[in-house]
């Protein structure tokens, strides 16, 4: 009962003891967190990253943090069809919960998406030829918290505004006794996005 | 704690406040659509323009199709956010059409009604080369709108055309060629719209 009790204080008072006494050095001497910016031989660089999310979809990426608080990511990502993710992240706090102020670009190559888009869409059967195949991208500004240890497992939970676009190739066919060709057209949105992530440093 | 609790909150409160400001559009530069060939009677035709020459007229509908092709989600809502704007007509006559070429045409004028209200979209007065078999008119107004016709259900296309034939030459009593009609689209629509459009 008393260490739950110890357990709830601490992470109550987290982020301000975070801010004034980052781990692993002296209270007296150490600069505020989020200022602070030394290379920290003691944190892990490397990383490896598993994410799901929209408009991300699922992502493996290798993460790079050459200082506790940015890190940086790049991975596979597969939904309707392959793509990658880029992305930098900074937590400005070092501590078993963060804040978190992410960014990121992903890029979904044509494979799935267009079939889905006619089944989603509702087209109908005989308006298939008129819609090629479509790629999408997305570049979106998320922040959200971090939870866990910088030296090994984190988990993470975002949510942001993202600006997202569809191009889809055009087509031509029959409909009705009338010749259709469409040219290649964009579908963008401005959308709410949101992403879950497991971090693990080595 | 309170700083994580408010950058927790943010991005929910941005998602639950925004769903008027979130949106999703389309846009679609061109799509052309062509009708089979359909044969435009020339009232008088048939015949040898007399010594003075011969003025006519003709008229006729084309109908693109277009209303039964477009979801009704696509079409409601307001007339900026959807956009269906002409850009060109095309005609071509056909192998088995009555006329060589389109030299007996002096004018054409295009326009879209749906039976209360009527538009003119082009209209072409000479300067075609001889002997050509194609005729191609642009749109008279680049901000044209079609919506409100689409919306209606029906759009039809009117094309109403003045002859002239010299005195001794061969007056065409049709013409056969098939209707191309060219348009861009543009649909936007908001959060908002979309959630309530699916209740």
């Amino acid at each position: 009962m008393r260490l739950a009790t110890l357990l709830l204080m601490a992470f109550l008072a987290g982020p301000t003891l975070a801010a004034a006494e980052p781990q692993g050095t002296p209270p007296s001497s150490s600069p505020p967190a989020a200022t602070a910016a030394p290379v920290d031989d003691s944190f892990p660089q490397f990383g490896l990253q598993l994410a799901v999310g929209a408009p991300d979809g699922a992502v493996l990426s290798f993460v790079y943090s050459p200082w506790y608080w940015v890190l940086f990511d790049a991975g596979f990502a597969y939904t309707l069809a392959p793509g990658f993710v880029l992305g930098v992240e900074f937590r400005p706090i070092n501590f078993f919960i963060s804040p978190i102020v992410r960014g990121e670009y992903g890029y979904y190559f044509a494979g799935g998406t267009a079939d889905q888009i006619k089944k989603w869409a509702g087209v109908p059967p005989e308006q298939y030829a008129l819609i090629g195949d479509a790629s999408y991208n997305w570049w979106s500004g998320l922040v959200g918290i971090a939870l866990g240890s910088r030296r090994g497992f984190t988990f993470t939970l975002e949510g942001g505004v993202g600006l997202l676009s569809l191009n889809v190739k055009g087509g031509s066919g029959t409909i009705n006794n009338v010749q259709v060709t469409t040219a290649e057209w964009k579908a963008q949105s401005f959308m709410p996005v949101a992403r879950l992530s497991f971090l693990f440093f080595f | 704690m309170k700083r994580t609790l408010l950058a927790a909150l943010v991005p929910a409160a941005l998602s639950i406040a925004g769903c008027g400001t979130f949106y999703a559009e389309a846009e679609q530069p061109e799509v052309c659509l062509t009708v089979l060939p359909q044969t435009f009677t020339i009232p008088g035709g048939g015949v040898v323009a007399p010594p003075g020459g011969f003025q006519g007229t003709f008229g006729g509908q084309v109908d693109l199709g277009i209303s039964d092709a477009v979801p009704d989600f696509i079409l409601n809502g307001p007339e900026q956010n959807h956009i269906l704007r002409f850009l060109s007509m095309q005609a071509s006559l056909a192998g088995s059409s009555g006329t060589a070429n389109f030299d007996w045409l002096e004018d054409l004028s295009l326009t879209v009604s749906n039976g209360v209200t009527t538009s003119q979209l082009g209209f072409y007065s000479g300067g075609l080369p001889a002997n050509s078999r194609v005729l191609k008119v642009g749109a008279l107004s680049a901000g044209n709108n079609l919506i409100t016709f689409l919306k209606s259900g029906t759009m039809v296309l009117y094309l109403e055309g003045s002859v002239a034939v010299p005195g001794g030459a061969q007056v065409p009593a049709s013409w056969t060629g098939s209707i191309q009609g060219c348009f861009y689209a543009k649909v936007k629509k908001t959060f908002d719209e979309i959630i309530n459009s699916a209740k």
